[in-house]
């Protein structure tokens, strides 16, 4: 997964729709819970023999999904990398199993990571847009 | 009317407009297929749309409808590139030998758009999600016929080869870890004070690292430098395809520089021309003598800005770290018998060889036979274009009221043609 990814925004929110939908008792479709789970899930190397993982994520992809973690209060704040590591990992287990048992309290928690994670790369991408020179006289 | 009205209401006013847009007359099939990607993309939105009323949660409904409306203003561009590419403006001889060139370089499958846009500088759109596969080049309007300047388009194809070869391989990973790890030796090494007198969040070293709000600080610095290095590749890829042409478009767009402050996504001017000069004493090519001259640098950021200054510093110093890696890869990626190297030296005799014989054929004022490669043509082009003295003698040339202007058209129409020969004869020995 990278910040840049310029679909992630859209993807995140229809992730988001899924859930909302579970939360209604209508759900059904998890397309876009499965290719947004792939995604966080592919951004970590596998636990080797030592135990240790190591995030395959950019360090603004980090910052970005660091602060949907925050905002959306899956745990308690932290600033420790690892901590957040281990969070994002919870939250990719948890995105992957959901479906009609899921309790309503983990689809809401996954719902606001979603929404905060739509969010938070639309902005970082409009942050990088507006690096971007633009014409002295546009407005 | 509530948000989620209005935004399915511009959704599918949209739709109707790519539908409007569909029917109109291509002159490759790209533009089209193009269409109905967006098309699709957006009808699926439309229909996540769909599920959502006055039962579903708030923040959902408000990030469905913020997305949305964030794709439009990504993708309206889109529609209007494809319109130009159908503008007669555009030289439409350079469309099969490019499209060529890109699905030799960036894959067999690419689809390539090609049009006149109203930049001054080329442009290209990639790794649109929505659009997977698919290359987006745009010209200046005003040059979007001069084929002296499709070099040009070498570096936009980098940053295609850029997103295909090095986005989605284990070498994106490689250099930004080596990025980063630059960044860090170098805060440590040599800014520790200065960076804690900007950023008091850092109290120790080891927070740069282990800490969320840590390495928020010095993350742009890393953003800046990967792209850095995006831009300094495709420099390196143009150069290796296209050769000396290359060279002397890039100086025709931008010597000596544009006013103001430079982007903190590109090295500056002249280590760009540093780099490339370097490239080239790589690849056998031979820059023009005192080409670093014809250039200035931008202005670097105002030193009031400490936090950018500082940043764009560590920035600079992780992508110059990496430019003779860069300068391998590229080469190392374009070693194919399509794009001859010039190395060793009887491989750059030869393609000097056949330059000067389509300079020659030039000098007929006869289109080129089995030129080769586009690289060739452009090159014996640019060779003509550079002697004062060509032509010289024609009469039909130099009894004209402006002859330098007469031979500049009569030239770029000459080299097209030749352009267009050398397609039928690719396309005869297929």
């Amino acid at each position: 997964m990278r910040a840049i990814d310029p679909d992630l925004p859209m993807l995140a929110a229809q992730a988001a729709i899924e859930l909302d939908d579970f939360a209604l008792g209508r759900g059904s479709s998890v397309k876009a819970l499965s290719r947004l789970t792939s995604r966080l899930k592919n951004s970590f190397q596998p636990q080797g023999g030592t135990g240790s993982r190591r995030s395959l994520m950019d360090v603004s992809t980090m910052i970005l999904v660091g602060r949907a973690l925050d905002s959306s209060k899956v745990a308690p704040p932290t600033t420790e990398m690892d901590a957040k590591m281990d969070e994002v990992q919870q939250i990719a287990n948890q995105l992957e199993m959901v479906g009609h048992e899921t309790a309503p309290e983990t689809l809401v928690t996954l719902r606001g990571f979603c929404t905060a994670l739509a969010k938070n790369a639309a902005s970082y991408r409009r942050s990088i847009q507006d690096l971007t020179p633009s014409h002295p006289f546009r407005r | 009317m509530t948000p989620l009205d209005y935004s399915r209401k511009r959704l599918r006013e949209f739709l109707e407009e790519v539908k409007r847009l569909r029917g109109m007359e291509f002159p490759y099939e790209h533009s089209r297929q193009a269409l109905l990607e967006i098309e699709g993309v957006f009808r699926q939105h439309l229909e996540y749309h769909e599920h959502l009323d006055e039962k579903s949660d708030p923040s959902t409904v408000e990030a469905a409808c913020e997305t949305e409306l964030t794709a439009l203003r990504e993708y309206l561009p889109f529609l209007g590139l494809i319109i130009r590419s159908t503008n007669v403006r555009n030289a439409f001889e350079m469309y099969r030998p490019l499209l060529r060139l890109t699905r030799r370089i960036v894959g067999h499958k690419t689809k390539l758009i090609i049009s006149s846009e109203w930049e001054y500088s080329p442009l290209v759109y990639l790794g649109i999600t929505f659009l997977p596969g698919f290359v987006l080049v745009g010209l200046p309007a005003h040059q979007s016929g001069n084929p002296l300047l499709i070099p040009l388009a070498g570096h936009e194809l980098g940053h295609a080869m850029w997103s295909e070869k090095i986005l989605n391989s284990l070498w994106e990973l490689a250099y930004r870890r080596k990025v980063e790890d630059h960044i860090l030796a170098n805060i440590q090494k040599n800014h520790m004070a200065r960076f804690q007198d900007l950023f008091p969040d850092v109290q120790k070293p080891q927070d740069l690292t282990s800490d969320f709000f840590g390495q928020q600080t010095w993350a742009p610095a890393s953003d800046w430098a990967i792209q850095q290095c995006q831009e300094l590749f495709c420099d390196f890829v143009g150069l290796r395809i296209f050769g000396e042409s290359y060279l002397y478009s890039l100086a025709y767009l931008l010597s000596p520089h544009q006013l103001g402050i430079r982007p903190v996504f590109y090295p500056n001017i002249l280590t760009r021309i540093n780099s490339l000069i370097m490239a080239a004493a790589r690849y056998g090519i031979d820059a023009p003598v005192g080409y670093e001259k014809l250039f200035k640098d931008l202005d670097e950021p105002n030193p009031m800005e400490r936090h950018k200054t500082l940043l764009l510093e560590l920035a600079d110093g992780a992508s110059s770290n990496l430019v003779g890696e860069l300068i391998s890869e590229a080469d190392s990626l374009l070693s194919t018998p399509d794009i001859p190297a010039r190395q060793p030296e009887a491989q750059k005799r030869a393609i000097s060889a056949k330059v000067d014989e389509i300079y020659r054929d030039f000098e007929f004022v006869a289109p080129a036979q089995k030129a080769g490669n586009l690289a060739n043509i452009l090159n014996a082009g640019w060779k003509a274009y550079r002697t004062a003295e060509f032509w010289s003698n024609v009469p039909q040339i130099k009894n004209q009221q402006n002859p330098a202007e007469f031979k500049e058209r009569v030239l770029k129409e000459l080299i097209l043609k030749s352009i267009e020969v050398l397609e039928f004869e690719e396309i005869t020995t297929e």
